[in-house]
């Protein structure tokens, strides 16, 4: 059986973009990953003038990661399901690291993981295999108008820097970086951790529950009216919530690290200097590539929750190389690349064997409940970090318009909404950054 | 794809008076009454034999009074050979016998239905008042035209005459299994007097729909049948050989040097073209195959490029066909003319439903190329700039290299992990 995806008639480019992503495709064949679709072929017929368009992949016989939730026999919490969905996500990583820095760099990132992309395929000896499917965003829009106005589907797993794109002048020239990846990546997992914990009722709760610090927001982030930008307050509070839980203790189960990778490295609005790029990290970070050695270690989960706690610091374990891994004084906690994750989640594959690290033979607390009261609560103000883009090839980091915008905001400049980067004279003059 | 009746043969019964309305009907009383009613196991293989050799698309036709289109030639050859026969006992009318079947069809009654207890063909209580009956009944008559009680009664007791009441529901099972794969297998009824008409049975009867969502009117014949069934490749050289100048009228005994440069033409280059020839009733088989021999024309230069109906008014002569014809022969027009390469290039198309294959990124379909997609699942998925549907592709049109590279990969992997 196969899925044969017809591409829509009419659209601006679309023999183009088939053949990119025909191209592409071929390409992330050839990377041999075992956790990402198999393209097959493809085909077109018709005349010239009116040609169709159709792409085919190996067909997933159970569906998405949401028909998985939702199965009607849950399988039980078991060592064996633990380890699988370990194993799983730890493959999902490590193809997505192969695609985000494939030779050719045809593909930068996937653009839309969410569990309707990550496709099951069931087997008849075990759970199955979990794939990253729909590469299509991938190809066809390096211009993030398109991801802005026509998206099709949820818009839930996008991450914070796709709502700061609206904020930049119309026509600007936006991207999509590798790290949009790593924040879909950590909603996923999360969401895997919340359906593990509880079932897949608590899960539809959660989706279900959209009332930030600011109001509603149905992403895993929300922005202010003063265009701060922070994790949801429902996302916070359910992982604060499951931090506390015996089940999901950091460094004792593997639950328990896993929602640690993704609370300090995941859903992280904050980015890295150097963006996604592996490149960059290799000359300057050469210690992260070392497996047996750990990223970062941050403080309890209970002192992580603000980013104005002084103790919100990311700590190599090593301390001389603290300076080289952030590479300036701050210490700010940034977005883990795809590289990095995929190490932390080998190391918690790998790294403990004890039976309690995986399966523990009691309930979990009950669910977090939704207190919107919380709502009222003033939220902590988080700052705009520039950053730089890796995706487009910038002469000047200010040519980046994500930078620019991010500058604008920093420095308090009000021509952003307005103008482009030309007319705000106030950003030119002081362009004394790196 | 139709299988025209000709009156050529001056002076002599024509095809079309051959198979009458009448014919099938005495035939068949003929059948049944040489062999013997009260049907045991060996009746009833002269009874099956009997059913091939009376039922083919010109009996059929002959049978319905009309010229009918392949798949109900199909059905009736494949799934309902003795449901068909029963009819005859039933209906002297050609026109009542045409829409029994017909209906046969549609609720998908056959043969299997037909060997069913007596308890599960039961009458309609609403009959024969004209309507349709609504209620869920596990029989297959709907109250109207040709249907009354009688002819129901009598259909329920006729239909004993071609089916076996065996013990073994497996052993009539295999039995049936038989019967229509000895449609293919020449060895059960001899030396076959007429090789033509019965590959162009085993094409009719081999076609698979495309159920892909632009070809889903089409019909193409499965790689693995062209070249098994119907070209004997599995068979010994000498028996596919001889099996291609039989197809030719000639007998392998005297066959010249000329004939066997030639049947080595058609297994090594042209099995298609032969086949499209066969399969459009091209005159003079083959004249036509040595034309195409000595143009050089090969499978590989299929599909022939359509032309249009202006072109073949008026700039015919230039169609490499007729140019073909005119070179090599003193009174060209007997085999290619507008009729017939317009056959040509219309049922090319069953013959070259293309292979699926991971080794290649990108293929270029012509519109009428049936795409071998064989089934096609519920579930669709919409997104912005795209559908997707699930289908199965026909095994024999699917090649996966890359599922080897997968497991070779895993095996791999594995091995470094340990």
């Amino acid at each position: 059986m196969v899925a044969v995806k017809a591409f829509r008639k009419g659209g601006k480019n679309v023999a183009v973009d088939v053949k990119t992503e025909v191209n592409a495709l071929a390409q992330l064949n050839q990377l041999g990953e075992e956790h990402i679709v198999r393209f097959i072929t493809s085909f077109q017929r018709g005349t010239q003038e009116d040609l169709e368009y159709y792409v085919l992949f190996e067909w997933a016989d159970g569906g998405n990661l949401n028909d998985f939730w939702h199965q009607p026999h849950k399988p039980r919490r078991t060592a064996s399901l633990v380890k699988w969905v370990v194993e799983q996500l730890c493959g999902l990583t490590r193809a997505l690291k192969a695609a985000h820095y494939m030779p050719k760099e045809l593909i930068h990132r996937h653009g839309d993981l969410k569990p309707g992309n990550i496709l099951w395929f069931p087997n008849s000896d075990g759970y199955g295999t979990l794939k990253i499917g729909e590469w299509g965003e991938a190809m066809n829009y390096n211009q993030l108008t398109a991801l802005r106005h026509v998206r099709y589907g949820t818009r839930r797993y996008e991450p914070p820097e796709t709502g700061l794109q609206t904020f930049l002048a119309m026509g600007a020239p936006q991207s999509v970086s590798r790290l949009y990846d790593v924040w879909g990546m950590g909603c996923i997992i999360l969401e895997f951790i919340i359906w593990l914990l509880y079932d897949y009722e608590e899960l539809c709760r959660f989706n279900s529950s959209n009332q930030g610090y600011f109001g509603p927001s149905d992403m895993f982030y929300e922005i202010s009216p003063e265009r701060a930008v922070r994790v949801h307050r429902v996302v916070e509070h359910w992982m604060e919530h499951m931090a506390k839980d015996e089940l999901c203790r950091p460094g004792e189960t593997a639950l328990g690290d896993l929602l640690q990778i993704v609370r300090t490295g995941l859903l992280v609005v904050e980015l890295p200097e150097y963006g996604g790029l592996a490149h960059a990290a290799d000359t300057e970070m050469t210690f992260t590539t070392h497996g047996d050695n750990p990223l970062i270690r941050v403080t309890a989960p209970d002192s992580t929750t603000h980013g104005d706690n002084p103790s919100n610091r990311v700590i190599a374990p090593d301390s001389t190389n603290l300076e080289g891994f952030h590479g300036s004084a701050s210490k700010q906690r940034t977005r883990l690349r795809a590289d990095e994750l995929e190490t932390e989640m080998i190391r918690l594959a790998e790294g403990e064997n004890s039976e309690h690290y995986w399966h523990q033979d009691q309930e979990p607390r009950p669910a977090p409940v939704d207190d919107t009261g919380l709502s009222r609560r003033p939220a902590p103000i988080t700052k705009l970090y520039p950053r730089v883009d890796d995706t487009i090839d910038h002469p000047h980091p200010y040519s980046d318009p994500m930078r620019h915008l991010t500058r604008c905001m920093s420095i308090g400049c009000q021509n952003w909404a307005e103008a482009g980067e030309d007319q705000c004279f106030r950003c030119l003059d002081s362009r004394d950054d790196p | 794809m139709q299988h025209n009746i000709t009156n050529q043969e001056s002076g002599m019964t024509t095809t079309e008076d051959r198979f009458g309305p009448k014919y099938l009907r005495e035939q068949l009383n003929e059948l049944l009454y040489t062999s013997s009613t009260g049907l045991n196991k060996d009746s009833q293989k002269v009874i099956d034999e009997g059913l091939i050799r009376l039922l083919h698309s010109k009996s059929i036709k002959g049978s319905l009074g009309r010229d009918i289109d392949s798949e109900l030639v199909m059905y009736i050859l494949v799934e309902a050979p003795k449901t068909f026969a029963t009819l005859h006992l039933v209906f002297d009318e050609p026109l009542s016998r045409y829409r029994a079947i017909q209906s046969f069809k549609q609720s998908h009654f056959g043969d299997d239905i037909l060997s069913s207890e007596p308890g599960e063909i039961t009458l309609c209580d609403s009959l024969p008042h004209g309507e349709m009956c609504k209620q869920p009944h596990p029989h297959h008559f709907p109250s109207m035209d040709p249907w009354t009680d009688d002819s129901l009664h009598l259909f329920i007791k006729l239909r004993r005459k071609f089916i076996a009441q065996w013990d073994e529901p497996e052993l009539a099972e295999s039995h049936a299994t038989q019967t229509i794969t000895s449609y293919f297998d020449e060895g059960l009824l001899g030396p076959d007097p007429d090789p033509v008409k019965s590959l162009w049975e085993k094409m009719s009867a081999s076609m698979v729909s495309s159920v892909f969502e632009r070809t889903e009117t089409k019909t193409f014949l499965p790689q693995d049948d062209i070249e098994e069934m119907i070209l004997y490749n599995t068979r010994d050289p000498d028996s596919r050989y001889n099996h291609v100048l039989q197809l030719m009228g000639i007998q392998p005994c005297n066959a010249s040097e000329n004939d066997r440069e030639l049947a080595d033409y058609i297994l090594n280059y042209a099995q298609k073209i032969f086949l499209i020839a066969i399969w459009t009733d091209l005159e003079q088989l083959q004249t036509a195959m040595e034309l195409f021999k000595h143009a050089h024309f090969k499978d590989e230069d299929l599909p022939l490029e359509e032309w249009s109906e202006q072109e073949f008014e008026t700039v015919l002569y230039h169609h490499k066909f007729v140019r073909m014809e005119e070179t090599r022969r003193r009174h060209p027009g007997h085999i290619w003319n507008a009729r017939s390469i317009r056959d040509f290039q219309s049922s090319q198309w069953v013959f070259l439903a293309p292979n699926i294959s991971t080794d290649v990124q990108t293929c270029n379909f012509d519109k009428a190329c049936p795409i071998p997609f064989i089934a096609k699942g519920t579930e669709q998925h919409s997104g912005a700039h795209a559908v997707v549907y699930k289908y199965t592709i026909h095994p024999a049109h699917f090649k996966d290299s890359l599922h080897q590279v997968t497991h070779f990969m895993a095996h791999n992997s594995l091995g470094t992990a340990d």
